[in-house]
């Protein structure tokens, strides 16, 4: 108590910017780093090729690395949604797959009772519960700092997958739902493709998936609200004092992401045609921070990344052993430790240390 | 008649951990005044500062803006009323470059800081004013550098150009010629008397030039209370502020 | 109502607050004093149930996996503190974070890989193995045992704490820490002293749970999710809050399974969500 008082003394009963926000801007100075102009043109050629890839895949790999690519795009996005809260509010979600997982559920629930529900619209109510969740969650996370927020999130998540567990008459418990998929899916009332294949559900998926990234990358970038975010980011107390209303900017970043993991939840129960609590526990909001860390939090796209080489780990490191999942989390510990940012954020670095500006 | 005055504290209280801090401040600003605060270190100027604007709730008193209270208004609020302050600890938006910087401040000055469908980029008017007000305090030719690789001259002005991009009619500067050489304070002096104008200030500051250049009366405050308060002619000559400053009289 | 079964619910409420304590307090703490969060806190009292368990398949005695288990993994984690943790002090909630369920997520994995996906019973040493009976409630005498051990021990560190001067060296150095290096004791070792118990707390308690309610691979898991919102509610380095919210906790859990055992498992996030409320920061929170 005493050595507190001390300190509020001595600044006047502020800390601008926060002694632990200074130890985590030196643990995480490159994120902060300003972008070079070949930096920029290195992630618009990367964006551009990851998403002509993942679009015309279909047409050059197997269907096992198609099938690979439908769940690795949808948790793509899912650790794009978390790294949402994580890079451009620096704030540590550890209940992320609840957002995910109820999206996931809902899609389910929805597409068992209603067979011809419109895709495009399915995702969208799917998604709009999980924003709805996320403002009413984020509001009672977000008004706190970093630990606490982080801890309440945990609590959260875990209190969702209580939920899922219990509720089993309707959520499957652990066994889960499958034959949810209707026969036929209907894109727009009227279009219906019957016993679609698996390159089409994945192009539908993509359809909906890239749009959908894009827009929230496109709002975080470009835009006077995405700029607020990564403000109040770099300095709440400044920003405050501005007349930022940050609680309602960092709440706002929170709903966004929540809507864009229900996004990702949804396209998950439609490409995966199972839903269980897997979807929703503490060890995948676990494996959703570790994708995108292990991808790279700087690249927009670095998270899809993790995701690729998570799935990619899961069919070719499983051969190896069944326990491939320590590999990936001993990676992950190494990453924190000596390169925070990431494959990507390697890739960058070498980029800049072999003669690029 | 007499216009309202701008900021009127009444009996303002402040302590930590049982610490008194500030006690019964009494303040009154008048529309255009010019006012320093000086006091000793430990006197409770910033933590003063820091309930004016909000930064901390006071134990006692009132605050009001123009009459209306706001005692207990978020800083965001107060901001938007009008009161725009500095830092005595430097508090720039890092990572970000000059123009980032003051754009941020325009922005919400503008009330276009959560505006979700337009290209930032695109808004002209926003990246003209702020080139304007960078160039105001001097840093037209860095408006691209990182704001951390400025050497810290530089990153003062900018923060006095953040105050100052939003127009506040309350201008509460905290030390903002600290650490600063005789060169850059003079033109700190200089650059402020040009952006002032007509608005009110309250200025904390040591350098008792940068008192005297900018303020018409000043507040004493020693050990949270305010000591004496007056011209500087007037203050200069209180006995008790000669006391504690120079310590005459004692013994 | 009658009185055996408040009798039953008590008893049952102090056993849960025994152990919530045990697993919460090295956690806030290590918080406290040191500033570090550490996700993995409860890997280590999962371990511990695994460990006693191996060790007494082997033994053949409850007593001696009581006796060895949690001071190996306590030991382990001592390594892993100086190892790993120590290089995190300073590097802010989000890195110990992420690398701590890093960590987490490791052993999670790696317990699975020795021990297997299932879940282990283990039965509690015949010395206590029976029940007894109280006001017309028949109780099971290791319930006791908990408690009495909780008790023993959470007194023992109080005792310590409060009258050696070993005790007043570590609190000292938990507000003063630069002052106590200066007078020549090495603050370093004085934190891993505390985290080390903590750890040991908890692994215990992981001994002392397993034959209630058997090992299991998600126990770390379940156990983070309630010694965080034991901490979390209790606020933030408050050892006096964990214990008051443990008791929460445990009176909720304790009362609340004789009449609505369905809802168990959501006691806790009521608990949380109810403090919360009227102390957003936590009972003690700064």
């Amino acid at each position: 108590m005493k050595k507190r008082s001390k300190k509020l003394l001595l600044t006047g009963g502020l800390d601008p910017e926060g002694a632990s926000a200074r130890k985590e801007q030196k643990f995480f100075a490159s994120f902060f780093q300003k972008r070079s102009a070949s930096l920029h043109l290195g992630e618009l050629l990367s964006t551009t090729l990851l998403i002509g890839l993942l679009i015309t895949a279909p047409l050059f790999a197997s269907r096992a690395t198609v099938n690979d690519l439908g769940q690795a795009v949808c948790l793509g996005l899912f650790a794009i949604s978390f790294n949402i809260i994580f890079k451009y509010s620096g704030l540590l979600s550890f209940g992320h797959a609840a957002f995910f997982g109820f999206a996931a559920y809902a899609a389910a629930l929805l597409l068992q009772q209603f067979g011809n529900l419109p895709i495009p619209l399915l995702v969208l109510a799917a998604a709009a519960g999980a924003a709805l969740l996320g403002l009413g969650l984020g509001h009672i996370c977000v008004r706190r700092q970093g630990a606490y927020f982080s801890m309440t999130t945990l609590a959260i998540g875990a209190f969702f997958y209580s939920a899922a567990f219990k509720w089993s008459s309707v959520t499957g418990g652990t066994d889960g739902l499958d034959g949810f998929m209707p026969d036929s899916l209907t894109i727009l009332p009227g279009w219906q493709w019957d016993s679609p294949g698996l390159s089409q559900t994945y192009w539908l998926v993509l359809a909906i998936l890239i749009p959908a990234a894009l827009a929230a990358w496109a709002l975080l970038e470009l835009t006077p609200f995405g700029n607020a975010v990564r403000a109040v980011r770099q300095n709440e107390t400044r920003a405050k004092f501005l007349g930022y209303n940050t609680h309602v900017i960092k709440l706002a970043n929170f709903t966004l992401a929540a809507g864009l993991a229900g996004v990702a939840g949804a396209l998950w129960a439609i490409d995966n045609a199972f839903v269980s609590t897997d979807s929703i526990d503490l060890t995948f909001s676990t494996t959703v921070i570790i994708m995108a860390f292990l991808g790279g939090s700087v690249w927009y796209w670095g998270p899809v990344i993790g995701a690729v080489l998570y799935i990619a780990a899961s069919d070719w490191l499983s051969a190896v052993t069944p326990h491939w999942q320590i590999w990936f989390g001993l990676a992950f510990i190494l990453m924190v430790l000596f390169a925070p940012g990431g494959i990507c954020g390697l890739v960058a670095a070498s980029w800049r240390r072999f003669g690029l500006p | 008649m007499m216009s309202p005055p701008i900021l009127e504290l009444q009996s303002l209280s402040k302590g930590f951990g049982g610490v008194p801090v500030l006690r019964d401040v009494d303040l009154l600003l008048l529309p255009g005044e010019r006012r320093g605060l000086i006091g000793p270190n430990g006197a409770g100027k910033t933590t003063l500062i820091n309930l004016i604007t909000g930064g901390l709730k006071a134990d006692a008193g009132r605050i009001l803006l123009r009459g209306r209270p706001i005692t207990s208004l978020p800083p965001h609020r107060r901001n938007r009323l009008g009161i725009g302050r500095s830092f005595q600890i430097l508090s720039l938006f890092t990572g970000m470059t000059v123009l980032e910087n003051i754009r941020n401040a325009i922005l919400r000055h503008r009330g276009l800081e959560t505006v979700a469908w337009r290209r930032l980029a695109r808004i002209e008017a926003i990246q003209s004013e702020a080139a304007h007000y960078a160039a105001l305090v001097g840093l037209d030719h860095v408006l691209h550098e990182p704001v951390e690789t400025l050497p810290y001259g530089m990153q003062r002005r900018l923060d006095i150009a953040l105050v100052f991009a939003q127009q506040p009619e309350l201008i509460i500067l905290d030390e903002p010629a600290a650490g600063l050489s005789a060169a850059e304070t003079r033109d700190l002096i200089a650059v402020l008397r040009g952006v002032i104008g007509e608005r009110t200030l309250l200025l904390v500051e040591h350098d008792m030039d940068v008192v005297y250049a900018l303020s018409d009366r000043i507040t004493v405050l020693d050990y949270g209370r305010v000591l004496a308060e007056g011209t500087p002619a007037e203050v200069n000559a209180h006995a008790e502020v000669r006391r504690v400053y120079l310590g005459e009289g004692a013994g | 109502m009658n009185t055996s079964l408040l009798v039953a619910g008590g008893l049952d409420a102090a056993t849960y607050w025994s152990l919530a304590f045990m697993i919460a307090a090295g956690l806030t703490v290590v918080f406290g004093m040191l500033g570090f969060l550490n996700a993995a806190h409860t890997s280590f009292y999962m371990l511990a149930g695994y460990v006693a368990y191996t060790v007494a398949g082997v033994t053949g005695s409850f007593w001696a996996a009581l006796l060895v288990a949690p001071v190996l993994v306590a030991l382990g984690g001592l390594v892993l503190e100086r190892l790993l943790f120590r290089r995190l002090y300073t590097a802010g909630h989000t890195a110990q974070l992420l690398l701590t369920i890093g960590l987490a997520y490791v052993i999670s994995e790696a317990t699975k890989m020795i021990w297997g996906d299932s879940a282990f019973a283990m039965p509690p040493p015949p010395s206590l193995a029976g029940r007894f009976t109280l006001l017309g409630a028949t109780l099971p005498v290791y319930h006791l045992f908990i408690i009495a051990a909780a008790i023993v021990l959470v007194g023992a560190l109080a005792l310590l704490l409060r009258a050696t001067r070993l005790g007043m060296i570590i609190r000292a150095a938990a507000s003063h820490p630069e002052m106590v290096g200066a007078l020549g004791f090495n603050v370093r070792n004085i934190y891993s002293l505390v985290f080390v118990v903590g750890l040991y707390l908890a692994a215990f308690a992981g001994v002392v749970m397993a034959p209630m309610e058997g090992v299991y691979p998600s126990m770390a898991d379940d156990a983070l999710v309630q010694a965080f919102i034991v901490v979390v509610a209790g606020g933030l380095g408050s050892l006096p809050g964990a214990f008051i919210v443990a008791g929460l906790l445990g009176t909720v859990q304790g009362f609340g399974n004789l009449f609505f055992s369905d809802a168990a498992v959501f006691f806790p996030f009521i608990v949380l969500a109810g403090v919360l409320l009227f102390r957003p920061l936590g009972l003690f929170g700064k």
